[in-house]
């Protein structure tokens, strides 16, 4: 079991937000993921690394991954080939397909975050996550991407109801609409219209190579 | 209209040497400033209360706070070129990042890359290629960063140029020691030369086939790497088996020939002279270095490296050992060699390396 509360003490300097805070956090389960928003996600890896040292001799492997187009970095916890857990550490929103999102909402759910109190065995720490609000949002962004493929999403939408008041779904839906708007059938179309236009640069650059 | 008549303006005056025409248009350059000098200032580096902090501020900001530069050894000055690297390591502002053996197929084309970003007069460029023809044609790239460059304006008039203070001093400390005397005066060989801007280093680069600066000043994002190790997207930190590590051995010559022979590491000439006689590693790396072997080694740092070494300990606690995966539990390693031997004398049985994915020799 990772020891997660001196984790958040080591990247405490960080500007950072745990997304989706579980009600036992910090214990988690095997395979569970911890997504977080950074400014920095290369620093943030980088001091997991430092800290995820001490557990490489326990027979954890660390397995990093990084795709610098999306500025995302997953730090992932191997046990004997299983993932332990695994940290998925975002330098900007992910993208969505079914929601359009202002690239803004990710700074404001970090300028906006606030801190939690968690406590792991006697030791506690202050963790930062988001507003009641931001929160809110982005499971319902969870929920709207997803809900079709993964039934269980529907958790997330239960979740919203439980929490939500009438004060709270007036700031709710004024912070939601102002940050996302659902695609038009012309952008849908135009992302159609790019993703036939790679495939057809993929076969042209095939028959290339093989015509040289 | 108006830049081709700058242009043609400044063939004039670097045809014509500082003289009675000189003084006649005046000593002034134009106030607009040239390519090389457009580059924003670098930044300082602030006393730190707190060593891993300084670690943190440099590990983000290094490539804005020293200058990539080269020292050219020129064929003449081979004879003193080990007295000269061993200034070069001595010296508190310097430390080398690649020594490189270069043999021009032409040297009309290496003093062009080299001279691109210079302001001298013709006939003083003239004066050099005409020594630079002279055997033996091989010269040696020394790149180095620069710390504490104390760039100021040097030169008069025309050839009025931002340059390294630190280094032109340098240069001139290595050419009142090692050139020849004639009449108690010093003889104007061409024995080194080096960089006056970052531009020079980086058309350099781009000469013998690098990317440009960004090739020397190229940092993974997330653990210590050499510029040198191609950077991939993914790797993973495990612990292993010391004995399941080995290395490539290397031999090659100036025109680019590198000969790879993989062996075990208790066989390295690292190990073996930790363990037995240190000629083993000073032939090994006098043999390759500046032609297989780029990095900056000699057996005295190796030496004093070994005396108290601490693998991961701070502020180098992602100086991870860089290696390949090449069978089940055998890896080869691709950066961090003196760091394995080392321990491997030290009597350590497991270490954590980082395994690079689908890695490939750039």
């Amino acid at each position: 079991m990772l020891n997660l509360v001196s984790l958040f003490e080591a990247i405490g300097s960080e500007k950072y937000c745990i997304i989706k805070v579980g009600a036992q956090f910090p214990a988690y389960e095997t395979g569970d993921d911890i997504d977080i928003f950074c400014y920095e996600p290369n620093q943030a890896a980088g001091k997991i690394l430092e800290w995820g040292g001490y557990y490489l001799s326990n027979g954890l492997d660390i397995r990093v991954n990084t795709e610098a187009d999306y500025n995302y970095i997953s730090v992932a916890f191997v046990e004997g080939g299983k993932m332990h857990c695994r940290f998925n550490l975002f330098g900007q929103l992910p993208k969505y397909k079914k929601l359009l999102i202002k690239d803004a909402l990710f700074e404001s759910v970090i300028e906006h975050s606030r801190f939690f109190d968690c406590q792991h065995n006697e030791e506690r720490v202050k963790v930062r996550i988001p507003s009641e609000i931001d929160d809110l949002i982005l499971r319902y962004i969870e929920f709207i991407e997803w809900y079709n493929v993964r039934p269980d999403e529907i958790k997330h939408l239960d979740y919203i109801m439980d929490k939500i008041d009438d004060e709270k779904k007036i700031e709710f839906l004024d912070k939601l609409h102002h940050y996302t708007a659902l695609p038009s059938y012309s952008s849908i179309k135009k992302q159609r219209k790019c993703f036939r236009k790679r495939v057809s640069t993929i076969f042209k650059k095939l028959i290339k190579r093989f015509k040289f | 209209m108006r830049k081709v008549s700058k242009q043609v303006k400044m063939l004039v005056e670097r045809v014509i040497t500082v003289g009675a025409a000189a003084q006649k248009r005046g000593k002034n350059r134009w106030a607009e400033s040239r390519a090389e000098e457009e580059r924003a200032a670098l930044l300082p580096i602030p006393k730190f209360q707190n060593q891993s902090l300084k670690a943190e501020y440099l590990r983000r900001f290094s490539k804005y706070i020293y200058r990539s530069d080269y020292i050219i050894i020129w064929g003449d000055g081979h004879k003193y070129k080990n007295q000269i690297i061993d200034m070069i390591q001595a010296h508190k502002d310097f430390s080398i990042i690649e020594i490189l053996y270069h043999r021009p197929r032409s040297v009309r084309k290496l003093a062009k890359a080299v001279y691109s970003c210079d302001y001298a007069p013709f006939n003083h460029l003239k004066s050099k290629i005409r020594c630079l023809k002279k055997p033996p044609k091989e010269v040696l790239f020394i790149f180095i960063e620069n710390w504490n460059p104390q760039e100021d304006y040097f030169g008069e008039g025309i050839f009025r140029r931002l340059e390294s203070g630190t280094l032109r001093a340098f240069k001139e400390k290595i050419r009142n020691k090692f050139n020849d005397e004639i009449d108690v005066e010093r003889a104007e060989e061409h024995l080194i030369d080096v960089s006056a801007n970052e531009l020079q280093t980086h058309y350099v680069l781009q000469y013998i086939g690098f990317d440009g600066v960004d090739y020397l000043k190229r940092r993974h994002a997330i653990i210590d790497l050499p510029h040198h190790v191609k950077h991939n997207s993914e790797f993973v930190i495990k612990n292993i088996s010391i004995d399941s590590l080995y290395c490539n051995l290397i031999a090659g010559d100036s025109n680019g020939f590198v000969k790879e022979k993989r062996v075990h590491i208790k066989l390295s000439p690292h190990y073996r002279a930790l363990i037995k006689d240190d000629k083993i590693y000073r032939n090994y790396i006098d043999n390759s270095i500046g032609r297989a072997l780029m990095d900056d080694y000699y057996w005295e740092k190796f030496r004093n490296l070994a005396q108290d070494f601490k693998y991961l300990a701070a502020p180098y606690s992602r100086s991870y050992i860089a290696v390949r995966q090449f069978d089940t539990d055998e890896y080869a390693i691709i950066d961090g060699l003196h760091r394995a031997a080392i321990m491997r004398y030290q009597g350590v049985k497991k270490l954590s390396v980082a395994v690079l994915k689908g890695y490939k020799r750039c």
